[in-house]
């Protein structure tokens, strides 16, 4: 088969897919048009299997933190963490130096039901005074989004735990400055078994 | 080689006409579904329009009701700006959202966080933090407890502010995280949750400024 050939019966093909693309594109919007379902926030903070376990070790993927805006002191830093090792740990502190933030936390947020109206959730219960007048029942998806700091995240051994929007993620409060889009800096985090590790994330306006 | 040329011809007219066919057809009225939003619609829909806020980005603060300008929508969350996840991240959802759509479309559009945290929030601090996102955002805040409780209620938004001391900057606070798209009339046309696909957010603003 020679180059020529390829290309006289392969240009027609092309054309012909484009304006199938074109048909879809143009006329069948509805096929997408279900209703969107509640949030996928919920499933965030979920282990999941992680591809690979033998390196053996903690290691950490996707790191990045959200640039702040001025008028807030802020920020948040979301990553991966994979437990290569054959031995389950847990994630129980986080750090920053002291010219990034004042302190980190390690968070989750976590979705309470609508038509509760109130904000039972085990231990942390006692943490928040809600007027039982300002809450009115919910309608479709109005249950309230609530941060909270976690005592520990056990990263399964060969697993992986993902920190994304709406789900878990390293609280720096006390900013001492913005953080700015292309900035980088270190986050100590502190594993039960792993001991200290610090891990280095570049600040981006969104996780891609 | 003397057919190429030909059946290329023959290719290009075939993407013509199926092109013409395809978008001459979606201009008329479709068959269900043609119109369809992908968040969630209420029915009956709700309507916020008697809602009065003040937009604080206009000194002295304006009070404004909660209808878009003619022909234009208000994209309207209740937030708090010491918040470092879920409501960046909806303002930037938004802001992409936004940005993926025609110039003439965007600029219809006034994106608007009302604070569920006013002790905090002060109008300043409130602009601020929205003009990080946007062009010419509209920040509200409400004239008081009972303002706000009422612009709630109409939007069926809970929020709690964990108990504080005059001062404080450390307490929690948990709210409703929805987008609300609402139009000249006061209604609420379509609701997004959060962690809703800007893509899809875009294709909805996009449906409902076409028409």
């Amino acid at each position: 088969m020679t180059p020529t050939r390829f290309r006289a019966a392969a240009v027609p093909v092309a054309l012909i897919f484009s304006a199938g693309a074109f048909l879809a594109a143009c006329g069948s919007d509805s096929d997408d048009a279900k209703p969107a379902t509640t949030t996928e926030a919920a499933d965030s903070a979920t282990t999941t299997e992680a591809p690979v376990a033998t390196e053996g070790e903690i290691t950490f993927s996707g790191q990045w933190a959200r640039t702040s805006p001025t008028m807030t002191s802020m920020g948040a830093v979301y990553l991966e963490i994979t437990n290569g090792t054959d031995m389950d740990d847990a994630l129980f502190a986080a750090s920053v130096d002291s010219t990034i933030a004042g302190s980190a936390e390690i968070h989750e947020n976590v979705m309470t039901d609508g038509d509760e109206g109130d904000m039972h959730d085990g231990d942390d219960e006692g943490d928040m005074h809600g007027d039982d007048d300002m809450t009115p029942t919910s309608g479709m998806g109005g249950g309230m989004m609530t941060m909270q700091e976690v005592d520990e995240i056990v990263i399964p051994a060969g697993d992986t735990v993902v920190f994304e929007p709406g789900g878990y993620h390293i609280m720096l409060m006390d900013l001492v400055e913005p953080l700015k889009t292309g900035d980088t800096f270190e986050v100590t985090l502190t594993f039960a078994n792993g001991g200290d590790m610090v891990v280095e994330v570049e600040v981006r306006d969104s996780a891609a | 080689m003397k057919a190429f040329p030909t059946r290329i011809l023959a290719a290009t007219l075939l993407v013509a006409a199926l092109s013409l066919s395809a978008c001459g057809s979606s201009d008329s009225a479709g068959p269900e579904g043609e119109d369809a939003l992908l968040g969630m619609v209420r029915s009956p829909s709700l309507t916020v329009g008697e809602v009065e806020l003040l937009d604080v980005s206009e000194t002295p603060p304006e009070l404004v009701t909660m209808k878009a300008p003619a022909d234009g929508l208000y994209l309207i969350y209740f937030g708090y700006t010491s918040c470092p996840d879920i409501c960046p991240t909806t303002m930037s959802d938004l802001s992409v959202a936004m940005n993926d759509l025609p110039p003439d479309q965007a600029e219809r559009i006034t994106v608007a966080m009302v604070t569920v945290d006013p002790d905090r929030d002060t109008p300043e601090v409130l602009a601020g933090y929205l003009g990080h996102f946007f062009e010419d955002p509209m920040p509200l805040r409400a004239a008081d407890d009972a303002a706000l409780t009422k612009a709630t209620e109409a939007f069926g938004v809970q929020f709690e502010v964990a108990e504080h001391e005059p001062g404080d900057t450390d307490y929690e606070v948990g709210h409703s995280a929805i987008t609300y798209v609402v139009d000249e009339t006061g209604t609420v046309l379509v609701e997004w949750p959060f962690g809703f696909d800007s893509e899809q957010m875009t294709a909805d603003l996009s449906t409902i400024l076409g028409n």
